[in-house]
């Protein structure tokens, strides 16, 4: 008997290594750093981690070996903050009543450049090429104003300049890539073109049937969708055909 | 108009709509460490680095996925971080939350990991007690303190909410 047991045990040992071996073949290239959900609440700005808070973000430096040091911490009296989102040099933080771009000054140290507000705003915000967007959903604010999208020309992040709101349903996240951009919306995901930002345009929809899309992020080759029941691998075309590859689990 | 997203709403609505749910612990091993991978059952925030797909795995740890290839992703692995909810990744360092703490995580050699650095957050915040789910404007499935302790909040559709905020 004791001798089985051993043999069981040489056993699972020889599994266990042969699955160390296994995951040692995935070596990903870790330098630099990679891309959140448009519903992140942890950014990498340049050299600092930024954590958002209801009411505040604090700021961390990153030091050479990685650890962390306190740097500044802003307070927002309004509250609300929802979101955070790198952008160059800059972080955008949605919250449920604007749009916030912060910076930094002199000393790194974090700071508020300038604000957008427009009527009461409950969800992400996301930019590329001094173009903003941002979803505005009201399903959970149970108040009668439109849903939209929101585009502001942010090519001076001082003076953020509405450019036009499109009507859409119940908008969660979204991701901005070039010229294509991609809303989880309607239950589904839709891909906008936005060459011309005064004139984006829907290109195509996909339904997710029984799930809900709630967050997105472009991989190079195609998106990631997290949705209500779990997470999906999902190719598209220029034209807007959606195609789920897998269901990650 | 704006009052509206901070009041309760004046009524909550019948069957399923999308809101938080609470994750209740199933241990209490606050232990940092790499397990063996394991499904996805309350994914949360989701970060790409490369080929590297972390998914929350809410209010318990972070997945590790191998998404080389798109149409056939592995699950490789499971940081085991109880209370985690939010990452972010530069230069092989993992910055994420255990509960109130933020920490950075050495993870270039995941048979090494090593924590580099813990803070607790710089201000208490009431955004940061789990009995309320994090953000605003939307329902919640209220927390029953018989399930035990709340790690974390999912967002996901849930049934016949009664709580708000």
């Amino acid at each position: 008997m004791l001798q089985v047991r051993s043999l069981v045990l040489a056993l699972l040992a020889i599994i266990v290594v042969s699955c160390q071996t296994d995951s040692n073949d995935f070596t990903p290239d870790l330098g630099g750093t990679g891309t959140g959900g448009s519903l992140a609440k942890f950014a990498i700005v340049q050299n600092s981690l930024l954590v958002l808070h209801e009411n505040a973000i604090d700021q961390y430096f990153i030091q050479h070996d990685g650890s962390l040091t306190e740097g500044r911490s802003l307070t927002f009296f309004s509250g609300g903050l929802e979101t955070i989102y790198p952008y160059g040099e800059y972080a955008l933080v949605g919250s449920n009543n604007q749009v916030f771009f912060l910076g930094f000054d002199d000393n790194n140290f974090l700071d508020l450049i300038s604000s957008y507000s427009h009527l009461t705003a409950c969800d992400p915000v996301v930019a590329a090429n001094g173009v903003a967007f941002s979803t505005l959903r009201n399903s959970g604010c149970r108040f009668d104003a439109d849903e939209s999208l929101d585009v502001i020309d942010i090519r001076d992040i001082e003076t953020p300049v509405f450019i036009k709101s499109y009507n859409i349903e119940a908008p969660y996240g979204l991701s901005v890539r070039g010229s294509h951009l991609i809303v989880c919306e309607r239950g589904g995901i839709a891909l906008y073109g936005i060459s011309d930002p005064y004139n984006i345009v829907l290109k195509g929809f996909f339904d997710f049937g029984n799930d809900t899309p709630l967050d997105v992020i472009h991989a190079p080759t195609h998106l990631i969708v997290r949705t209500d029941k779990g997470i999906y691998n999902v190719s598209y075309t220029d034209s807007g055909v959606f195609q789920i590859l897998a269901k990650i689990d | 108009m704006v009052q509206a997203c901070f009041n309760p709403p004046p009524e909550f609505p019948e069957g399923d709509v999308v809101g938080y749910k609470p994750v209740y612990a199933t241990d209490n091993d606050a232990s940092i460490r790499l397990e063996e991978a394991r499904p996805i059952v309350n994914g949360g925030q989701i970060y790409l680095k490369g080929n590297l797909l972390l998914i929350n795995e809410t209010g318990e740890g972070i997945h590790l996925i191998d998404n080389t290839d798109p149409e056939a992703p592995q699950n490789r692995g499971f940081l085991k971080i109880l209370g985690a909810e939010n990452m972010a990744m530069k230069d092989g360092t993992l910055y994420v939350n255990q509960f109130m703490s933020v920490l950075a995580i050495d993870v270039n050699d995941l048979n090494n990991i090593r924590v580099l650095s813990e803070h607790e957050s710089i201000l208490n915040r009431e955004d940061l007690n789990v009995a309320v789910p994090p953000g605003t404007g939307y329902y919640f499935e209220c927390a029953d303190p018989k399930k035990g302790r709340v790690v974390g909040w999912q967002l996901t559709t849930i049934n016949n909410p009664k709580c708000y905020r």
